[in-house]
This record gives structure tokens, C-alpha cells and sequence, in this order.
């Protein structure tokens, strides 16, 4: 390792932070999003199970203290329910396959 | 002529095998596809080892397009390609600079990889905060990338 590589790793760490100084939100709100589009907004308090379905497929939701997570889905790589329950403002479940997206933070 | 084909044939399914071997275990961190990328010490190796560049690049498209007829699963075609295209640009600017070892360039190629899906994934979901999740994302990409270039730097090319 070279004098230069400390010096180039230093400098990638440091841009690697830089997006957590744009985080900010309600998290008490999560919002789910189909190809784009705001589908819902959702409050994190009351707790719920609810099916998307779309012309991709179908996920089930649920929202359970504070916390919501894709309990089910039908897509292949199943990405978005092994994502498990999110709560932190900035975090999101995301199912290409089927072009949803959940995201905490309104 | 020949030999060069073997290499690159050889190096092709051995990337692809890290690529699905790697795929079989859940992931063992917070956040889904954040992997060490094994596959990619084939990439850093040839890169570095392989007397044309350009194997490099050919091996790693080909385990590319072979790694979604294996996973089965189309969509990953979007993340490889950003993340593996924008990751080896990086490393063939930075290791033609000769200003840095395999292990730096390496590190760089993690990072770069990592922004280049994050990128994709912003564009397939229509959604820029994603990029909350590149703190702990670049940052992951950098030290297995220095984890893969100690790795491919250790291996010998054998005549």
C-alpha cells in the first residue's frame, strides 16, 4: 500500500458521508411509492397488514410498532422482504421487480 | 491466441461461481446486496495480471450477463452493469495514473461500484433518497475493496 492510497481512501470515505447531511423527515409517516408516484402515505402509529397489488405483482405490508416491512411478496429475488421492518427517517424497502418503493419520512 | 481465450474463459466461470456461491448465503449485513463482491477479485486480478486491459473488461461483462441467466432474476442486469461499468472506469483511470497500488485503485473500484448502483437504483425508483443509504454504502464498498485487492494482489498468474 502506497502513501497515495491512505490518501485516495481518505477522500472517498469522506465523500461517502456526505448524504447523511441531507437526511431529515417525519418519521412517523412512511410513504409508498409505485413507479415513481406517491400511492400512500401512511401512519406508522396505527398498526395494519394491507396487500399492493399491482399489474407486477402483489406485496403485503404491514405496519406494526412504528415500524413497517414487505412481509410477502411474489417477485423473484424477494430483496424487499428481506429488507425487514425500516423506522429511521431515510431508510426504504425497495422491490424493483415491481417498482415499489417505501420510504420513511414524509 | 489460444491461451488468452483459456484465460479468459477460466476466469469467467470462476468469477461467476464466486458471484453465485456469494449468492447463496443471505446476506450477513443490515442492508440487502450489500455484499463483499467476490467476483470482483477476478476483475482487480485480470486487470492487473492479464497482459491486455481489455480481458479485464471482457471477463467482466461476460459474468455480467451470465449471472442473470444463472440468478434468474432480470432486473440485477441494471445494477451489475452501472455498478461494474462505472467501477472499472474508475480503476483503469486511477491504475493507469500509476499514482496508486492495487489495493488503492481497488478500494476506489469498491466505492465507485456501490455509487454506480446506487445511482441505478435512484433512477429505476424515481427516488433520491436512496443516497441516505451511500454513508454506510461507500463506505462498506472501500473496505472490501481493500479486502479484494490484498486478495487479487496475492495470487499468481500461473504461465
Amino acid at each position: 500500500m502506497k502513501k497515495n492510497d491512505a490518501a485516495l481512501i481518505a477522500v472517498l470515505i469522506l465523500f461517502s458521508l456526505v448524504p447523511i447531511f441531507f437526511a431529515g423527515g417525519d418519521k412517523n409517516f412512511a410513504v409508498v411509492k409505485i413507479s415513481g408516484k406517491v400511492f400512500r402515505k401512511i401512519d406508522l402509529n396505527e398498526n395494519k397488514i394491507f396487500t399492493l397489488e399491482t399489474d407486477a405483482g402483489k406485496n403485503i405490508i404491514e405496519v406494526k410498532d412504528k415500524k413497517i416491512a414487505v412481509i410477502s411478496a411474489d417477485c423473484p429475488d424477494k430483496i424487499c422482504v428481506k429488507a425487514g421492518a425500516i423506522k429511521n427517517v431515510g431508510e426504504i424497502i425497495a422491490c424493483v421487480p415491481h417498482e415499489i418503493l417505501i420510504e420513511i419520512g414524509d | 491466441m489460444a491461451r488468452r481465450l483459456t484465460r479468459i474463459s477460466i476466469l469467467t466461470a470462476m468469477s461467476l461461481t464466486f458471484f453465485l456461491f456469494e449468492g447463496i448465503f443471505p446476506t450477513p449485513f443490515f442492508l440487502p446486496g450489500m455484499k463483499l463482491g467476490l467476483a470482483n477479485v477476478v476483475t482487480v486480478f485480470a486487470l492487473y495480471k492479464l497482459e491486455n486491459e481489455v480481458d479485464a473488461l471482457i471477463i467482466l461483462l461476460l459474468r455480467n450477463f451470465l449471472s442473470v441467466i444463472f440468478s434468474g432474476s432480470p432486473t440485477i442486469i441494471f445494477f451489475s452493469l452501472s455498478g461494474g461499468l462505472l467501477s472499472f472506469a474508475a480503476m483503469i483511470f486511477l491504475k493507469r495514473s500509476e499514482k496508486f497500488s492495487v489495493v488503492g485503485v481497488s478500494a476506489a473500484g469498491g466505492f465507485f461500484h456501490n455509487l454506480g448502483q446506487i445511482f441505478c437504483a435512484a433512477v429505476l425508483m424515481e427516488s433520491v433518497s436512496v443516497f441516505f443509504y451511500f454513508g454506510a454504502l461507500g463506505i462498506f464498498g472501500i473496505v472490501s475493496g481493500i479486502f479484494i485487492g490484498k486478495l487479487a494482489n496475492s495470487v499468481k498468474l500461473p504461465k
